[in-house]
């Protein structure tokens, strides 16, 4: 339709508002969304950079440029209405409504429209944007600018206002962290492994929320405490002195039937020692004990038939396996039977009298036996050396936790502490170890001044003294354990009571 | 279908016919022209005014015009529906013999000048309704049409509402237009002397007569209405009721009660006969804010609120039209003696 060609000049005429008003909506939509992204990242202490304005203008353009196509373009009808404002009495639009109908009153409404958009001038048809768009594209740009400016620490900055974190706490859950990066550092067996993480995990449960680094100390206490029990195992040094010992106190002069009784008794000692041994997969003290009994068996005083003494040990050794309940597949249990399976062998052989050499066979078995019982040796070790690291550890944290200002120095591990003979009941040894100080000789009296001894450098568990700040901590822990189990009475409970209080000032 | 020779004889017959009338009316140059459109429209007109502003001439200058035989009632409280519309009396007829026969009514006319309407009884208003509608008069069981075109010119007076009967809402529905006649101006009221110094009598010449009115008609509603014109007109008139959701709060406090579908069909016909005198080939938003007045002020009820505020019916009617442009209500009282169409200026599209 030619007239519609007269509508040229107020598209031209139109054209700068529609970007306009697509620029300003674009604004107002991604303008809305940064504001959002960066309240999100001031939440997130993140700083964006460069890279949201840029982002922003991009999509600012885009989305502009698509509001122009799809919304903001003057499309003829809007055009016609535009028109019309300026004067026109809705000539233009019902000329483009009846620009299909051919009737003469619409040729004759087209002429007279045509003749009057050419009179009207196009800079008639004003502009129109709406005041509360530009005031909300305002609003937005402000709204950028402003929480751009705004350092993105701020969260930080309010932060640092708040109380400084418990220094002992802070410590503490280093600690934590450090016993279980000791852990996976060494090279342990799955269930040695898992027990010492169950045992940090119920340290960290027990020290979640503490606040006094005292109450601290007697946890990281009790955790040596149970550490060490599992370590406080007796060494096949120790078992063979121990049973050597025993053996030594016997009487030269007793009947043959009293020897024989206290040999019996012997070996159902050292049979249930066995046992335990096997209960607590110590292997260490499962050879000590076999070499105990290996000793019975070739003791020379014994005039029994060989055949006779392998049975015995051959019984021996079941009933122990019996009495630990240990299943097969134990390494130590499967060990052990075919050790008394051997020895029934042995024992086949030499009452068959075979030409046999019974000692080879029991050399052969013995070797058998420990070469099967080398891999819970290994296993042995390894919860050895990974108790002593983490003793340490807690060693170190308690002093820090306590504030100790002394040097911490090299705890020597107990296998290389010089083990004191414990003399045995009734024979006179060395002069008893002084008892610790403080203990329950000496009678406190509250308010006395206490002097700390902090001069041993050195933890010897046996010497019977030691460092007070290196203790303390673990002697209130039992205390307060007492009293919680009722162990002490109310008399006692003051004493003790006044007696922490001064050593706790 | 309208032709050229339709578009120029409207044109050119509409000049004439203001000419004319003009030379009867001083001023009033709205109620001229709004007269005009009702008579082109086919729509019957309440004309309100004081006494001796020229209702009576008014109506009687437009049926010497338009060539239309013309008829006065003048109602009075005594006044029979009989006396409007005809009666059956009993005459002889050639043989002598009665019979009955019905006496036409001075209703049977083209231009019907119903003066004072508002001093007869509701009875007797009621006698107008049939003929003022359907352009037909029942009697005896009988049905008389009327003579095409039919226009009822209807007066009131304004003041002196003592003893009067208001028009039912039915009947003031079926009236076109209600025009206010106001008090001429000092130069319209020295014209008036001068002119009736001269003579009383119309002295306008028949420009048209009922066939040139009907042939008007038909040319002026083949006028195109674009939909958005249509809209606007829809919703001005849903926008009078105070029970719809959709009108605004300006309704719900100022109007009682609102217009009815025919405000609407009143104000696109004659929207297209003011287009079309005005030159144009299109009905535009002015003419339906125009003729709002004359359409809507006798077909909605004010609310208590409106009346306690001094308020009129133009007023609310011109706040509402600025509520549905996008402009402040203005609620201020109008000059009661301002002539309705000179309100326009102060709406926009």
């Amino acid at each position: 339709m030619e007239q519609l060609k007269l509508l040229r000049p107020f598209r031209r005429r139109l054209l700068p508002e529609a970007i306009l008003k697509s620029l300003i909506a674009g604004a107002i939509i991604i303008g809305a969304l940064d504001v959002v992204v960066l309240i999100i990242l001031h939440l997130l202490s993140t700083d964006p950079g460069w890279w949201l304005l840029i982002a922003s203008l991009s999509a600012v353009m885009v989305l502009a440029v698509l509001l122009f196509v799809f919304k903001y373009y003057p499309r003829t009808k809007t055009l016609c209405a535009r028109v019309d404002d300026a004067g026109l009495y809705e000539r233009a639009s019902t000329m483009y409504a009846l620009r299909n109908e051919n009737t003469y009153i619409a040729q004759m409404q087209r002429k007279d429209a045509a003749n009057h958009l050419t009179t009207v001038d196009p800079a008639k048809v004003k502009w129109s944007v709406s005041r509360k768009s530009v005031i909300a594209c305002i609003a937005v740009i402000l709204s950028f600018a402003l929480l751009s400016a705004v350092p993105y620490n701020i969260m930080e900055v309010f932060a640092e206002d708040e109380p400084p974190v418990n220094e002992a706490y802070q410590r503490l859950l280093e600690l934590i962290q450090q016993l279980r990066d000791e852990v996976n550092a060494h090279e342990l067996d799955e269930y040695i492994e898992r027990d010492m993480h169950a045992m940090i995990d119920e340290f960290e449960a027990n020290v979640q929320g503490l606040e006094d680094p005292l109450d601290m100390a007697a946890e990281i206490s009790m955790l040596e405490d149970r550490l060490q029990r599992r370590l406080d195992r007796l060494t096949r040094d120790e078992l063979g002195e121990a049973l050597a010992d025993e053996k030594q106190g016997q009487t030269p002069d007793q009947p043959q039937e009293q020897e024989n009784a206290q040999e019996q008794e012997q070996g159902q000692n050292i049979t249930r020692e066995l046992g335990d041994a096997l209960i607590a997969g110590d292997a260490d003290a499962v050879t000590a004990a076999l070499d105990v009994l290996r000793e019975m068996l070739n003791n020379p005083e014994d005039e029994r038939p060989i055949e006779e003494r392998l049975a015995e040990l051959s019984q021996a050794l079941r009933a122990a396996l019996e009495a630990s309940e240990t299943e097969e597949g134990d390494a130590l249990r499967d060990a052990l039977e075919q050790y008394t399976i051997d020895l029934d062998e042995a024992a086949e052989a030499a009452i068959s009298e075979e030409e046999t050499d019974i000692n080879e066979m029991l050399d052969e078995a013995f070797a058998s036996l420990n070469e099967a019982v080398a891999p819970a040796l290994d296993l042995q070790l390894q919860d050895e050396g990974i108790i002593l690291a983490l003793l340490e550890i807690l060693r170190q944290a308690k002093q820090e936790i306590l504030g100790n200002e002394e040097e911490v120095e090299e705890e020597v591990p107990p296998e290389e502490v010089p083990v004191e003979e414990v003399p045995a009941e009734g024979e006179e040894g060395e002069e008893e170890p002084p008892p610790p100080e403080g203990g329950e000789e000496e009678a406190i009296e509250p308010g006395e001044e206490i002097e700390m001894l902090m001069t041993e450098p050195i933890y010897d568990p046996f010497a019977g003294s030691v460092p007070y700040g290196e203790v303390f901590a673990f002697y209130y822990a039992e205390y307060l354990e007492a009293i919680d189990k009722g162990k002490l009475d109310d008399g006692l409970t003051e004493v003790f009571d006044g007696y922490y209080g001064e050593l706790d000032k | 279908m309208v032709n050229e020779h339709d578009l120029q004889f409207f044109s050119g017959k509409c000049n004439e016919i203001f000419n004319e009338l003009s030379k009867d009316i001083v001023g009033q140059r709205d109620v001229l022209e709004c007269s005009v459109i009702a008579m082109i429209a086919g729509g019957n007109v309440l004309l309100e005014g004081v006494p001796g502003v020229g209702k009576t001439r008014l109506v009687r200058s437009m049926g010497r015009v338009f060539s239309l035989p013309f008829s006065r009632i003048q109602f009075t409280p005594d006044m029979m529906p009989a006396d409007v519309t005809g009666t059956n009396i009993i005459e002889k007829d050639e043989s002598g013999r009665n019979q009955l026969k019905f006496q036409h009514g001075p209703i049977f006319s083209s231009i019907i000048l119903a003066d004072e309407i508002n001093r007869a009884t509701p009875k007797t208003q009621s006698a107008l309704l049939e003929a003022m509608q359907e352009h037909t008069v029942t009697a005896g069981g009988n049905t008389y049409k009327l003579n095409e075109p039919f226009f009822v010119l209807a007066t009131q007076n304004p003041i002196e509402q003592d003893g009067t009967y208001p028009l039912p809402e039915a009947q003031s529905d079926r009236f076109f237009f209600k025009l206010l006649m106001g008090f001429p101006s000092h130069e319209e009221l020295i014209n008036i002397v001068n002119m009736t110094q001269e003579t009383d009598d119309e002295v306008a010449s028949p420009v048209i007569d009922g066939d040139g009115l009907l042939a008007m008609r038909a040319t002026a509603k083949e006028i195109p209405v674009i939909d958005e014109v249509l809209q606007y007109t829809a919703k001005l008139v849903t926008a009078t009721h105070p029970e719809l959701d959709s009108s605004p709060a300006y309704t719900k406090k100022y109007i009682r009660f609102g217009a009815s579908p025919r405000a609407a069909q009143a104000l696109i016909t004659a929207a297209k006969v003011r287009a079309l005198m005005a030159g144009r080939f299109n009905v535009a938003y002015d003419d339906i804010n125009a003729l709002a007045f004359p359409v809507l002020r006798h077909r909605i009820k004010l609310s208590y609120e409106s009346i306690t505020a001094g308020l009129d019916n133009d007023t609310v009617i011109a706040g509402l039209l600025n509520e549905l442009n996008g402009k402040p209500a203005d609620i201020k009282p109008i000059d009661a003696n301002e002539p309705a169409f000179k309100k326009k200026a102060r709406v926009g599209k």
